[in-house]
C-alpha cells in the first residue's frame, strides 16, 4: 500500500479543529485503530500576566509553508503512523482560537502519541513564524523558550 | 569595486525596527556580514537586535553563514529565531 500519510496547511483565518478531526478521519483506512490531536489556542494573558487581545504571527511567503512540509514528514516518517496532519494559523488570533493543529493515528496508541508530541515541540521551535503579543499594555515578540528547546532535544 | 543595490528583506522584531524591506549599496563581493553591518550602521536601533547570533540569514530556499557572498540584485532575508504553536 502506499504510504501517503502527512500533510501541513497553513491557514490566514480561523479553522475548526471539530472539521479538521472530521477530515482528518474520513481519509483513515481500516489500520488505523488510534487517533491523537492536539489543539494549541491564544490566550488571553502573558506569560508575565500581562493582558493579551491579539496573538499576531507572521509567516514567510515560502519558508514557512516549507517548515510545516518538513515537520509533518519527518513525523510521518520517524514513526509507525497511518496519517498525520499539521494545520497552523498565520495572522491575527484573537484568544480562544485555535492557532495549531495536529493529527496523528496510528495502528496502535503509541506512535499517534508520540508522532503528536513530536511534532508540535518542532514546531515550537523551527515552524517559521515570528510570534508577538499584542494588549492594551503595547506589543511583544515572543522567542521560543529554553523549555521549548529542551522538549525540541528530547527527539534528537 | 562599485556599488551594487541588495534588496534585505526583514521578520519579525527586526521588520518592526527596520521595515520589512530596504535596498542597501554595499560593494560588490560583498558577504552577509557586510550586509548585516552596513544595516546596522544605517539602522542604530536595530544594531543590537541584527547582531544576536540566533538571527540568521536566508538566501533563497537557504539559511546562509555570514561570510556567503551577496550578488547584485539578491535577496537576503534575515531571521530573528522562529517559534510556532
Amino acid at each position: 500500500m502506499a504510504k501517503l500519510v502527512w500533510t501541513a496547511r497553513l491557514v490566514l483565518e480561523s479553522f475548526s479543529p471539530e472539521e479538521a478531526l472530521a477530515a482528518f478521519g474520513a481519509r483513515l483506512d481500516g489500520n488505523s485503530g488510534a487517533v491523537v490531536t492536539f489543539a494549541g489556542l491564544a490566550r488571553a494573558q502573558s506569560k508575565a500576566g500581562a493582558a493579551i487581545a491579539t496573538l499576531f504571527l507572521e509567516h514567510h511567503p515560502r519558508l514557512t509553508q516549507q517548515s510545516l512540509d518538513h515537520i509533518a514528514k519527518a513525523a510521518a516518517e520517524r514513526f509507525d503512523v497511518t496519517a498525520v496532519e499539521v494545520i497552523h494559523r498565520g495572522g491575527a488570533i484573537p484568544p480562544g482560537e485555535t492557532i495549531v493543529w495536529v493529527a496523528a493515528a496510528s495502528a496502535h496508541r503509541r506512535a499517534a502519541f508520540e508522532a503528536a508530541d513530536y511534532m508540535m515541540d518542532r514546531l515550537k521551535t523551527e515552524a517559521v513564524f515570528w510570534k508577538r503579543e499584542d494588549g492594551p499594555g503595547g506589543s511583544e515578540w515572543i522567542e521560543p523558550t529554553d523549555a521549548d528547546h529542551r522538549e525540541r532535544a528530547r527527539w534528537e | 569595486m562599485h556599488d551594487a543595490p541588495v534588496i534585505v528583506r526583514l521578520y519579525g522584531r527586526l521588520g518592526e525596527l527596520i521595515g520589512p524591506e530596504v535596498t542597501l549599496r554595499t560593494a560588490e563581493g560583498c558577504t552577509v556580514a557586510d550586509v548585516r553591518r552596513a544595516l546596522s550602521e544605517e539602522y542604530q536601533s536595530a544594531s543590537s537586535a541584527l547582531s544576536a547570533s540566533r538571527v540568521r540569514a536566508c538566501v533563497g530556499e537557504s539559511i546562509v553563514p555570514d561570510d556567503r557572498r551577496v550578488t547584485a540584485g539578491e535577496v537576503v532575508e534575515f531571521f530573528p529565531p522562529v517559534s510556532g504553536g
